[in-house]
């Protein structure tokens, strides 16, 4: 049984003439145009492993163009298109592709991938719509506004060449040709052959062993970031992935940082600011708390002493004016002492009514020189009133006339003694015992020391001159003066 | 030298979403094959 041969183009059977069935190719033509398809693919492949995506993508349309059932080249010109930006042509070619072979196809994932995010799908969208605003913008001339566009563009998806590529020619025409060339780096590290880049940098005077040189680039130390920031811009673009020309911003690799020095080093930064805090705002503040409340303090004694000087003060003149009232108390309680001496006095001066009448009698009998009667007189009443002075001095002159010297002594003796404040007292000094007068003088002047003022209640003084004042003088010879003999006792003799 | 305007011309508008149906026709195209088929078609129908 013979074999049958089925087209590789729609399956038909072939006939003994080479042609299809069904199709009616030829099936040497057919796998002829299989196989350069093949053979693009595996170019296309080849140069995407290094990374020519130019050539890749050149290499993978003339294999579509050969075989558009190529799903492998298909899916792989898609890979190329979303790794130089392009997402929307990845999509559409993996959706073809897809159409064509439901079965095991990797571009089922490569769809799924890109759709599952919503937010990414979006952002590639405005990615697209924000490029060919930029696009319009240069065309119109409106560069400034095309550079802020490119700038998001890049920062939102920093592989898309076609916008380094828009980037690098505004630049050169600005002619920022440093800033250019670090844009055509960059295309040149996603797309190693892009024909654009190449010819921008030709013609910014890059030979072609420089070119290469970019090209072929060590990949360890071909960090392509460093070389698009200065350093300037980089420290103020914060933690976005473009700097302010829409260059992207290398991130540290984890290796490079010791995180365990940093950390030491923050300790110790943290250890010093602590103590500066503590030093320049704490303990000024707590000193300058102390002293407040020291000056607090101070003014709260110098108020509480201020008060205690005034009321000492006050307590002071109180106690000077209390002094003062005590001293005038002092005074009126010893004129009051000797107004109640001399009441006391004058109170045993008066007489009863029938002293007063013997009174009179005797003394009636010593002028008429009945010196006995008179004397009996006289005892009868100091019997009831012994220290009645106009008894005592009438017994006395009564005794003097009688020549009974001794007697008359003894009678002003008592007289000196029992009333140093009578009228009659400086003539009974002049007849009693020395002695009795010098006691009575002592006893006199002790009173007059204990009164402050040495004042003598009035109608009761006597000179200590031994004189008599006016209108109550006596006679030294014990006669009172007539006219002027006025009684203690408030009597008057009668002859007056 | 660059000719800034020259230049920018020959940069295209790259594919937003709402264009991929679009896209997804224009690169199902036709290869060498429907060609050939195509040609064959057009030659049938001339020698009748």
């Amino acid at each position: 049984m013979a074999d049958v041969l089925n087209c590789k183009h729609c399956g038909g059977t072939i006939q003994v003439t080479g042609y299809c069935a069904n199709c009616g190719l030829k099936s040497e033509y057919v796998n002829k145009a299989l196989n350069s398809s093949k053979y693009y693919y595996n170019i296309g492949l080849d140069k995407a492993r290094v990374r020519d995506m130019s050539g890749a993508k050149e290499a993978l349309k003339t294999a579509l163009k050969y075989d558009k059932m190529n799903i492998d080249a298909r899916n792989l010109l898609g890979l190329v298109y979303y790794e130089t930006g392009e997402v929307v042509m990845a999509l559409s070619h993996w959706v073809v592709s897809v159409n064509h072979f439901s079965g095991r196809n990797v571009a089922k994932r490569y769809i799924k991938d890109v759709r599952s995010n919503p937010h990414k799908l979006e952002a590639t969208n405005n990615v697209a719509r924000k490029y060919n605003q930029a696009l319009a913008y240069a065309r119109q001339g409106s560069k400034d506004l095309a550079f802020i566009q490119l700038r998001k563009v890049l920062s939102d998806n920093n592989k898309f060449v076609n916008g380094y590529l828009l980037l690098a020619l505004l630049f050169i025409d600005e002619e920022r040709f440093d800033k250019a060339r670090k844009a055509l780096k960059r295309v040149i590290k996603i797309d190693r052959t892009n024909p654009l880049a190449v010819r921008y940098l030709s013609e910014m005077g890059h030979t072609d062993e420089e070119i290469m040189r970019f090209r072929d680039f060590p990949e360890e130390s071909y960090d392509a970031d460093l070389l698009f920031v200065d350093e300037e811009r980089k420290a103020y673009s914060g933690t976005g992935n473009v700097d302010f020309d829409g260059e992207p911003i290398p991130v540290g690799r984890y290796k490079d940082i010791n995180f365990y020095k940093y950390s030491l080093a923050y300790i110790i930064a943290g250890l010093i600011l602590g103590i500066a805090v503590t030093w320049f705002l704490i303990v000024p503040h707590r000193d300058k708390t102390a002293d407040d409340e020291s000056r607090n303090l101070k003014i709260a004694f110098s108020q509480e002493i201020a008060d205690k000087n005034v009321k000492m003060a006050s307590l002071e003149n109180e106690i000077e004016s209390l002094n003062t009232e005590l001293d005038d108390a002092n005074k009126q309680v010893t004129n009051l002492n000797k107004k109640i001496k001399a009441y006391e006095t004058s109170a045993a001066q008066i007489l009863s009514d029938e002293d007063r009448v013997r009174m009179q009698s005797g003394i009636k009998k010593y002028e008429d020189m009945s010196y006995d009667e008179a004397i009996s007189d006289f005892d009868k009443v100091l019997e009831h009133n012994p220290d009645s002075d106009i008894a005592l001095y009438y017994k006395g002159m009564s005794y003097i006339k009688k020549s009974d010297t001794i007697n008359a002594k003894q009678a002003f003796n008592k007289l000196v003694s029992k009333c140093p404040d009578s009228l009659y007292y400086t003539i009974a000094a002049s007849y009693a015992d020395a002695d009795v007068v010098d006691a009575a003088d002592a006893n006199t002047q002790n009173d007059n020391r204990t009164g402050n003022d040495g004042t003598v209640p009035e109608g009761n003084q006597t000179g200590n001159d031994g004189t008599i004042p006016e209108g109550n003088q006596t006679g030294n010879d014990g006669t009172v003066p007539e006219g002027n003999q006025t009684g203690n006792d408030g009597t008057v003799p009668e002859d007056n | 030298m660059i000719n800034f305007d020259e230049e920018v011309k020959k940069f295209k508008p790259t594919l937003e979403l709402d264009q991929a149906e679009e896209a997804i026709y224009s690169n199902d195209l036709k290869d060498i094959m429907d060609i050939m088929q195509e040609m064959m078609r057009v030659a049938k129908e001339t020698e009748r």
